[in-house]
């Protein structure tokens, strides 16, 4: 005989056994006294626990209701920031996506505009203007670079390898970004996903 | 045991409905909610603290916080699992404000037309039986009344108290065998 199966009495009693389980269990009932005189002390107890019937509330349902009714408190909205958040952040995969597409036009239209700049092509205005000491050359003095100010016969070379150090750091930066976040929606996505399928399919016993 | 909403799929559309409207600050659909459950979560906190008058004052308590919360229901769900979850931990908490002094002598026992001594006895035992639940612990105790007194599936067990499926079934047994110890005496004469 195999051995007794009474941890599964109580959730087959309940009916939340599978089927193969199921049919395992009652071959062995059939053949178990001990397990038959569980499973009876089982039903027994069931029994002896609706000895007291449920309570009858005092209160009707619709004077329940209305009594609840008076203490309801006005429900706080959901504050301004907090939807923007939430919406916010379910529209994040397309605001990366347009920022990208900004990132990517800016690099694209400013390269050749800032070596046209350089080379004079904007006339004499434009290009003090570029030589002059600006958020655009601070990059250049970071990486060691001489200042365009100091040396103004290789501002042309410079200011355009400035410029250029300039849209790399800001496309890395723009895709470490965008990296971070589609990774931080997708994994949250993933998640409340997981919570839904496990909910969805939880196996039987 | 009171049949939950929803057992046919008409209903539990219309459940749905009026859980929207109710979401969406429609303070007459939650009266119908309330009207509707309001048994259900009667008897959930009166089986959790053996006390029907603190249990009616709770089960109000447990529809204003669904009603504060009912932005975090979420539709795929039962209802019912995710109001008994709130009824439960209401319950939890007018115990630890209250420790259990459960007024045992307002049994709930439907009038008999027994004699006097076989009353008397039928008294002694169900004030015996709820004396039993409410000495196991609160966990066990949740799981046991949810399956027991409103017949919920292991599924939904697990979903209203947040536990896997597993947790329901091994503190289930532990409740039942807990029980069984206690109430030896009158399993016998059952
Ligand atoms: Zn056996």
């Amino acid at each position: 005989m195999t051995r007794h199966m009474l941890q599964w009495l109580g959730a087959y009693q309940d009916g939340e056994l599978s089927p193969a389980r199921c049919q395992a269990l009652e071959a062995h009932l059939a053949a178990c006294a001990a397990c038959r005189a569980e499973l009876e002390a089982l039903r027994s107890l069931s029994t002896l626990l609706h000895l007291e019937p449920d309570p009858a509330p005092s209160l009707s349902g619709a004077r329940f209701a209305a009594q609840v009714g008076l203490r309801l408190p006005r429900r706080a909205a959901e504050p301004a920031w907090q939807k923007a958040l939430r919406l916010g952040w379910a529209a994040l995969p397309a605001l990366v996506l347009v920022g990208w597409a900004f990132v990517q036009a800016l690099s694209l239209v400013a390269g050749p505009v800032m070596w046209a700049l350089q080379v004079g092509l904007g006339g004499t205005a434009f290009s003090q203007a570029l030589n002059a000491p600006s958020p655009l050359t601070g990059l250049g003095g970071l990486f060691g670079l001489p200042g365009a100010v100091e040396a103004p016969q290789a501002a042309g070379t410079l200011g355009w390898l400035n410029g250029f150090l300039q849209l790399l750091a800001l496309q890395v930066g723009a895709m470490l970004l965008a990296g971070i976040l589609l990774g931080g929606w997708l994994a949250s996505w993933w998640a409340s996903r997981r919570e839904q399928v496990d909910h969805n399919h939880r196996r039987l016993l | 045991m009171i049949q939950p909403a929803g057992s046919a799929a008409a209903t539990a559309n219309q459940e749905q409905e009026t859980i929207a409207r109710a979401r969406q600050g429609d303070r007459q659909a939650f009266g119908m909610l309330a009207a509707h459950y309001q048994a259900a979560v009667v008897n959930v906190v009166y089986r959790m603290c053996g006390d029907l008058a603190l249990a009616e004052e709770s089960a109000q308590e447990a529809f204003i916080k669904a009603w504060l919360h009912l932005a975090s229901y979420r539709p795929q769900f039962s209802f019912r699992s995710w109001l008994y979850r709130i009824a439960i931990n209401t319950a939890l908490d007018v115990l630890r404000r209250r420790p259990t002094e459960a007024a045992l002598d307002d049994l709930a026992l439907a009038s008999t037309l027994e004699g006097p001594e076989a009353a008397l006895e039928r008294r002694e035992r169900a004030q015996q039986v709820r004396r039993a639940v409410l000495a196991l612990p609160p966990a066990s105790r949740a799981v046991l009344v949810l399956r027991e007194y409103q017949g919920l599936s292991y599924q939904e067990i697990a979903a209203a108290l947040d536990i896997p499926l597993g947790t329901v079934m091994s503190r289930l047994n532990y409740a039942r065998g807990q029980l069984r110890t206690a109430l030896a005496a009158y399993l016998e004469e059952v």
